[in-house]
């Protein structure tokens, strides 16, 4: 666990939250599904007493920070955090490769605000989830600082409902996505909110996606796996000729956590236990073998018919893996198409041929 | 790197690893690559593909396996103990093949350890492409490869490396034993300490005695320990003469010097290999010999390890006057020797790796290379180009933590080596 010193200069002088910086997915998605803004689930985290907590793309213990009555908002840049009361990461070098290394945006900050990093075991076995425990604990230690508060044991029964609540409505999006008469660019927006906004407005967020029941929807089934940076390539991919029944995306399905295990009476280790039985995830170094295995019960579960690898330019976590996973998914019968975003995020025509070329040899 | 010499025609004759090692599809398993210049020009290496317009065709590969280079009119002739390195590696890998199982690791690897449980190890260069398919010995035309029967490798440290072991491995059905070696702040603590001993104890050890037939050997483990130990110190004493003007060897020498001290660390014949080394060395600096012969530059190349291809770029430096004098990977295990115990022999491998895996933080790296750069009188960077340093957070890092020092990579907008000497040399020299 690895903390750093900083100032409160910075978050004096700018206390609130800069909308120069929103989440990426901000637009049209943000007013058609009415997802708070960045600013407005600040404020509504302080009037509840809790710290706000800018936290790095990764597995962030929820349950965690809110039983030390903290709230994490996952931001994708680190300008503007003035807002913020701790900065959490995960030190995890894959993580790392999104953007910039993770630990060397943080030795590259030396103002506000303070800096927490904590290390996702890649592994899941005994040892690891022994390692991961202490983990928790220290960083528990850490946000009881931030907040100076210490869990209690109501604490901790609150914030496993409330989290948990809110976890079971974003699994319950993908069960029934098929009735959510939303776009997919809309859906997946909302299931992103879920690192940002509070659990009570994801549950009411969620509550405004329209149902409108359809027998069959458009385009042909597929899963879409890899990382996005910009939700507008799910409506290019729209365009094409597929939709999205279910992902396997680092901001979507893959960050799901499994319900706890209620027989676990330390919440350290039930949190310890919820993320290491989390989904294969290349940032956590699963085997390739155990990445193809979700994926074929992905399109098996959700009755797709080809699997969609889509990822940045040279972004390595997934570009490394992609051929080992497409051969791995291939030989189980399913047709694989990889694409390339370009340099901005986007998905242009020349992006996209080889999903029309897919889609052209089926008719 | 490699534990097995080319044969006279450059080909890689590996296949007879131990009955445990050899892979239990035969020889149709084998397999023979082609050329493996193109697939790193397509990766766009240093050597390959950026520099690719002075290399010579018949030029000798650069790398671990032999650790030699080819000598031209500005560099000084090759060291004689790069010349025994392939000798060297070429004992081990007799070794090797009396019945001992194959296993490859990554550049960082408990080696002592998985020696002394009666391994033999490889460390193969995978291809820079993400195409398992691909995976080859270093600088080599062409190679037979063995598939081994357990990979091992450390997940902090190469991302690239690991995840074309992890293919390589689902590829040939092989496990893959991953250590994880963090090191959140950059430093050791006793805690990641337990974690990775605990990893040893419960995870790669059982696996590779399961492996290899053999119980770990306790007391050869910790001779390991003290071997590698002895090897270190050494390699430091080897990093001191660096700031001798001029430089005696090479950050590129080193880097083909590593060989047996990532493989074979453990070994008697590792230390003396390194012992003669540091003589032969001391001979040239008290006779004055450069290893570039009209040095009057003097470069810090902020590399990762280069297995192959390097050695245009080090002629096409030497012709200009500049000599890179030291790499951010030779420095890699200096104060190594520090946390190193025989007497603790499990504690101190997990300590070694740890170490070594800290070198990914960004400030360890900006603390290390600035310290030396100091040290060893340094007038400029090379910096590798991202497409080919996935591991090595370089391009983006500020280069305000290198204290204002001249940098350049092939990434460097409008800018050529040959500007970026000409202007190391002008400020170095405003007179001339």
């Amino acid at each position: 666990m690895g903390t750093f010193e900083a100032t409160r200069q910075e978050q004096q002088a700018d206390p609130a939250p800069s909308e120069s910086a929103p989440p990426r997915w901000s637009g049209s998605t943000r007013a058609a599904v009415g997802i708070p803004t960045l600013r407005d689930t600040v404020d509504r985290a302080r009037a509840q007493a809790l710290r706000p907590v800018a936290t790095l793309p990764g597995f962030l213990p929820r349950v965690l920070l809110r039983a030390h009555h903290c709230h994490g908002c996952e931001v994708t840049r680190l300008q503007g955090l003035a807002w913020a009361d701790a900065l959490l990461g995960q030190d995890n070098l894959l993580a790392a490769r999104d953007g910039q290394a993770a630990a060397d945006v943080f030795g590259g900050l030396t103002e506000w605000p303070p800096r927490v990093l904590y290390h996702l075991p890649a592994g899941r076995g005994r040892v690891h989830r022994a390692y991961l425990t202490e983990q928790l604990r220290t960083l528990g230690d850490i946000l009881t600082e931030i907040s100076d508060h210490r869990a209690t044991d109501l604490d901790w029964h609150e914030a496993f409902t409330a989290e948990g609540l809110a976890d079971a409505a974003i699994a319950e999006i993908y069960r029934t996505r098929h009735r959510i008469g939303a776009s997919d660019r809309d859906v997946l927006a909302v299931v992103r909110s879920r690192w940002t906004l509070l659990p009570d407005d994801v549950l009411t967020t969620i509550s405004r996606l329209p149902e409108e029941p359809r027998s069959v929807l458009p385009g042909v089934p597929v899963v879409l796996s890899g990382t996005l940076t910009r939700l507008d390539v799910v409506d290019n991919l729209n365009n094409a000729g597929v939709r999205v029944c279910a992902d396997d995306l680092s901001t979507g399905s893959r960050r799901l956590l499994p319900s706890p295990d209620a027989s676990i009476a330390d919440p350290y280790e039930r949190i310890a236990d919820q993320i290491i039985r989390a989904p294969a995830d290349p940032l956590r170094a699963d085997a390739v073998t155990d990445r193809v295995a979700r994926l074929v019960e992905l399109l098996g579960t959700y009755r797709a018919d080809a699997l969609v690898i889509v990822h940045p330019p040279g972004y390595q976590l997934e570009e490394r893996y992609a051929h080992a996973v497409a051969r791995g998914v291939g030989r189980h019968g399913w047709p694989v198409i990889r694409l390339v975003l370009d340099g901005e995020g986007g998905l242009g025509t020349r992006a996209l041929a080889p999903l029309r070329e897919y889609l052209e040899g089926r008719s | 790197m490699t534990g097995v010499p080319p044969d006279e025609k450059g080909t890689r004759q590996e296949g007879r690893a131990g009955p445990a090692g050899d892979d239990p599809r035969g020889g149709p398993e084998r397999r023979e690559y082609a050329s493996r210049r193109g697939r790193r020009a397509r990766a766009g290496g240093l050597g390959g593909g950026l520099f690719s317009g002075r290399r010579r065709s018949t030029a000798a590969p650069s790398n671990h396996g032999s650790g030699a280079r080819s000598a031209g009119p500005a560099l000084a002739p090759g060291l004689r103990a790069a010349d025994r390195t392939a000798e060297l590696l070429a004992g081990f890998a007799q070794d090797g093949r009396r019945a001992r199982p194959l296993v490859w690791v990554s550049a960082v690897a408990p080696a002592a350890l998985l020696e002394a449980l009666g391994c033999h190890l490889v460390r193969p260069d995978l291809a820079g492409d993400a195409d398992p398919d691909t995976v080859g010995l270093a600088g080599r035309r062409a190679v037979h490869l063995s598939s081994p029967g357990l990979v091992v490798c450390v997940t902090n440290t190469d991302l690239g490396e690991r995840t074309r072991f992890e293919a390589l491995a689902d590829q040939r059905g092989r496990t893959v034993i991953a250590l994880d070696t963090p090191t959140p702040d950059g430093h050791v603590h006793d805690a990641e300490v337990g974690y990775v001993v605990r990893q040893l104890e419960e995870e790669l050890i059982p696996a590779a005695e399961r492996f290899s037939g053999h119980r770990l050997d306790r007391l050869r483990f910790g001779d390991a320990i003290r071997y590698t130990g002895d090897a270190l110190t050494i390699w430091t004493r080897i990093v001191d003469r660096l700031a001798h003007r001029p430089v005696p060897v090479t950050g590129f020498d080193l880097v083909r010097l590593m060989g047996p001290l990532i493989t074979h660390p453990g070994r008697p014949e590792t230390t003396d290999f390194y012992r003669r080394l540091l003589a032969e060395i001391d001979e040239r600096v008290t006779a004055g010999v450069g290893a570039v012969r009209a040095e009057r530059i003097r470069l810090f190349w902020d590399d990762a390890p280069v297995f192959g291809g390097t050695g245009a770029l080090e002629r096409r430096l030497a012709d200009e006057g500049a000599a890179v004098v030291a790499g951010t990977s030779a420095l890699a295990w200096l104060g190594a020797r520090d946390v190193l115990d025989p007497d603790e022999p499990l504690l101190s491998m997990a300590r070694l790796l740890l170490y070594q895996a800290r070198l990914q933080h960004p400030q360890v790296r900006a603390r290390l290379r600035a310290d030396y750069a100091d040290r060893l009188g340094v007038d400029g960077f090379l910096l590798r180009p991202g497409t080919s340093g996935e591991n090595e957070p370089l391009a983006g890092y500020p280069l305000s933590s290198h204290r204002g020092y001249a940098a350049w990579s092939p990434d460097s907008d409008g800018d050529t080596l040959e500007r970026f000497l000409q202007r190391v040399a002008a400020a170095r020299n405003p007179a001339g």
